[in-house]
């Protein structure tokens, strides 16, 4: 692993004057960050299971059925009963999760809600044509200090999200291998089209810039077909379109391309009505294709390397509603994996007798956990998140 | 000052060729086929622009609407019913305006979830989009669609959301710096009780706030209506939408002049934005350099100009999503300020996107079989795809790619949709 002096002061610079420097672990430009995100709202309660609290027995007289059978990670808490593959990551001591973790004055909009979570502006009215992600911005830093050429991709969704807008560069958001391999109609070689774009016209400012994408887009395309064609998965993914994104996500950080983070959408998790099976079904693709990416990139030598971040735009209610589901909430717990992470819950347990209307209270921010993963990846949060007003969250 | 907006003639070094005939039908519309083209450049430029100016599609008023929303029962149909409009049918500016709207009033769906709501959403564009801008903006101000996206409809006396006022002054008719925070704040007043109900405007009288508000100095007790009034009258509106249209219509980086010249056009006609339009579409600006491939091309524009300009019969569905998968999915535009556009739109991602569409395209329908021999083929490529205008390095470029190219018959002619669409020329509108 490399560390150079520019990785060391960088390090420095955003060290808090507490922590001593000796716990900084070089940054290297092969770490990665994997954000998988629960859209609609995912069911914190149901995930990690308070299973020795009578308040959640109480508050759910159907959904509580999970409980029996939930799968142990620590005192008191266990995981849904789905998610076996999560639940050796925490016996391996490969995963944390941080308890209650929001922001102030949660908003129970899915749609503002993810603006919140995506931009780290708990402040942001509505999104802008300049408005930015924090995965975007903390992209813009790497391309600027490794000449990272893709620092960051979507995978598996159909339009870039927020998070990921950054002020340089537009990630691009991959469904399948197949879009990032140059096709050649005709039964030409890519070489001709890659002599073509090189002999095309680049007078003028704008002629030059299409000529220069072109040029980096046949260079990419190349070489991420060269670097995919030596992936061989070690792990066995589902057949799922989560598993394949999963799958993908692994072949882009194991071909040595540059990308570092990778920003991965799982939907279906606004479970108003009859929630058990759903969110039995979700918790398994979840745990599934986790399961297989850190298992593969384990297998590959490079688990200390990849960190995976799983968050969703908010939990929801502690009592279950009158069709055997739940409404929207506010804080849940967030799950990180891999990467060095100190294994096991942090944060205190959420307190079921204290909720604010009805919901879990926010105990962690989430840009506490940002920041603890934008440092794991070498990048200066500060320059991402902001002045601090909120409490670090110690992951690494 | 040279009168920028002043009538374009055509001359013996400057014809209206198939360059210009292609300028005008990419940017005034999605394109058209060789035949179109040729025929338009036939009729000479005052016809092709009356042509183009054409008329009203069938079904194209909000009254006409009501059987089109019955069977837009999903979001998915709706969006390839707006790509078929784009793909079928002769080169209108209606198509044009509409689409251009729809990236300045924008609305998504991935909020709503309603796709009857957002087919009512879009006949407003359809209806008012090259008529008077004051129609337009009240329409859109009472669009169930738009009321809702802006939660307008929780908007209430003692408890007005600023979110509709706010947009209206910044992104809709004046643009930041025309307006001051208590504007909105008493704007906002106005448009109370502007709500929604079973999917319709409902205005609800003792939501509103019937009280003198006072905005951009003047005092009243003005309901929405007032606003939208006293918001398109001011003179900074009319820079506002004329930069707009120069932005689209001319190109990026629109100077002082281009501005004053469109703002006193369209101001002349009355605040009606077909009509400064067709000004601007009969324009020596519009037809002189400056304007020609000023401008990359949304996805919507690649897509469906390809399929156009082959005379290819795509599937909207099919189009639809390719346009997606390259960051623009109709009907979902990313925030209200519509798409970030023109250079944010191309990465190496992208173009690898783009490019193999067009090798796709390519593969399934190629060049016109007519074209026959090897040296016809690029000339024919280069008619269809590029306005018969390529620069020299590019041909070079072109004619070098034909040359080694050994496949023959329908290989040949795909590989040639290809190699012409990854020229630099092809991503520029």
């Amino acid at each position: 692993m490399s560390f150079s002096r520019r990785d060391f002061l960088r390090a420095a610079a955003i060290a808090p004057a507490s922590s001593p420097l000796l716990r900084w672990i070089p940054s290297g430009p092969d770490r990665s960050l994997v954000v998988v995100e629960l859209v609609g709202g995912n069911d914190g309660l149901n995930t990690l299971i308070p299973v020795d609290d009578d308040k959640y027995h109480n508050a759910r007289p159907s959904l509580k059925s999970v409980a029996k059978g939930a799968l142990k990670v620590a005192d008191g808490f266990a995981l849904h009963p789905s998610m076996p593959q999560i639940q050796d990551l925490f016996v391996r001591g490969e995963a944390a999760a941080v308890h209650s973790v929001g922001y102030p004055k949660p908003d129970r909009s899915h749609f503002r809600s993810q603006d919140i979570w995506h931009s780290a502006d708990p402040l942001i009215e509505k999104k802008h044509a300049g408005t930015t992600g924090w995965l975007g911005r903390a992209a813009d830093q790497l391309a600027k200090a490794h000449d990272a050429q893709v620092p960051a991709l979507g995978l598996g969704g159909l339009e870039v999200p927020l998070a990921l807008q950054g002020v340089n560069a537009v990630a691009p958001v991959l469904n399948r291998i197949e879009d990032y391999s140059l096709l050649v109609a005709g039964g030409g070689k890519s070489d001709s089209i890659a002599g073509l774009v090189e002999d095309a016209d680049a007078k003028g400012d704008l002629t030059e810039f299409v000529r220069g994408v072109a040029q980096s887009g046949v260079a990419h395309a190349t070489k991420m077909q060269k670097a995919l064609a030596g992936y061989r998965a070690k792990a066995e993914y589902p057949n799922s379109s989560f598993g394949r994104a999963m799958k993908l996500t692994a072949r882009v950080l194991l071909s040595g391309f540059g990308t570092r983070i990778c920003h991965v959408p799982l939907s279906g998790f606004d479970t108003h009505a009859r929630q058990a099976p759903t969110h039995a079904g979700l918790m398994r693709q979840l745990s599934l294709g986790v399961g297989a990416l850190c298992e593969d990139l384990r297998a590959h030598g490079k688990g200390e390397q990849v960190v995976v971040f799983v968050h969703s735009e908010f939990g929801r209610r502690v009592s279950e509603n009158k069709s055997q589901g739940t409404d929207h909430g506010a804080a849940a717990p967030v799950f990180v994996f891999g990467g060095g992470v100190k294994g096991g819950l942090h944060g205190p347990a959420p307190d079921l007798g204290d909720l604010d209307d009805g919901d879990v209270k926010a105990t962690a921010d989430f840009r506490g956990v940002y920041a603890a993963l934008l440092g794991r990846l070498g990048v200066d949060a500060g320059a991402v998140l902001g002045k601090p007003s909120w409490d670090a969250v110690e992951l690494f | 000052m040279t009168d920028l907006l002043a009538r374009w003639q055509p001359s013996d070094s400057e014809p209206f060729d198939l360059r210009r005939c292609g300028h005008l039908v990419r940017r005034a519309a999605f394109g058209a086929s060789l035949d179109l083209r040729r025929e338009l450049v036939e009729s000479g430029v005052d016809e092709a622009v009356d042509k183009v100016l054409g008329d009203r599609f069938p079904g194209e008023s909000v009254d006409d609407v009501h059987d089109l929303i019955v069977s837009m029962d999903s979001f998915p149909k709706l969006r390839a019913y707006r790509i078929w409009r784009l793909l079928v049918g002769k080169a209108r500016v209606r198509e044009r305006m509409s689409f251009f709207w729809h990236d300045r009033f924008a609305v998504s769906n991935r909020k709503l979830s309603d796709a009857p709501m957002m087919t009512r959403h879009f006949a407003l564009f359809d209806e008012h989009g090259t008529g008077k801008f004051d129609d337009l903006v009240l329409a859109i101000c009472r669009d169930p669609a738009m009321l809702r996206w802006l939660d307008n409809d929780t908007s209430v006396q003692g408890h007005p959301n600023e979110n509709l006022a706010r947009e209206l002054f910044e992104l809709f008719t004046l643009g930041r710096g025309n307006y001051t925070e208590r504007d909105i704040q008493e704007a906002a007043r106005a448009f109370t009780g502007w709500h929604v109900r079973d999917g319709k405007f409902k205005f609800v009288g003792r939501k509103h706030d019937r009280g003198t508000k006072e905005i951009f100095g003047q005092r009243g007790k003005f309901g929405g209506e007032d606003v939208v009034a006293l918001a398109v009258e001011r003179a900074h509106s009319a820079r506002f939408v004329a930069r707009k249209l120069v932005e689209f219509f001319i190109g990026p980086d629109a100077t002082a002049a281009e501005i004053d010249a469109v703002a006193k056009s369209y101001t002349g006609h009355d605040r009606h934005v077909g009509k400064t339009v067709e000004t601007l579409l009969r324009s020596r600006l519009f037809f002189g350099e400056r304007a020609y491939r000023s401008r990359i091309k949304d996805p919507v524009d690649l897509a469906v100009g390809v399929v156009r300009s082959l005379g290819a019969s795509a599937s909207p569905e099919g189009i639809a999503g390719a346009a997606a998968r390259m960051g623009q999915s109709l009907g979902e535009p990313p925030n209200v300020a519509g798409w970030p556009g023109e250079r944010a739109w191309l990465n190496s991602a992208t173009w690898v996107l783009r490019s193999n569409f067009a090798a796709e395209l390519g593969r399934r329908y190629g060049l016109d079989p007519g074209f026959g021999d090897a040296v016809a083929t690029v000339d024919g490529a280069i008619d269809t795809l590029l306005d018969g205008d390529l620069s020299p390095a590019s041909r070079r470029a072109l004619e070098r790619f034909a040359a080694a190219d050994d496949s023959r018959g329908h290989a040949r002619r795909a590989a040639l949709v290809q190699a012409v669409q990854d020229l630099p020329e092809a991503q520029l509108l």
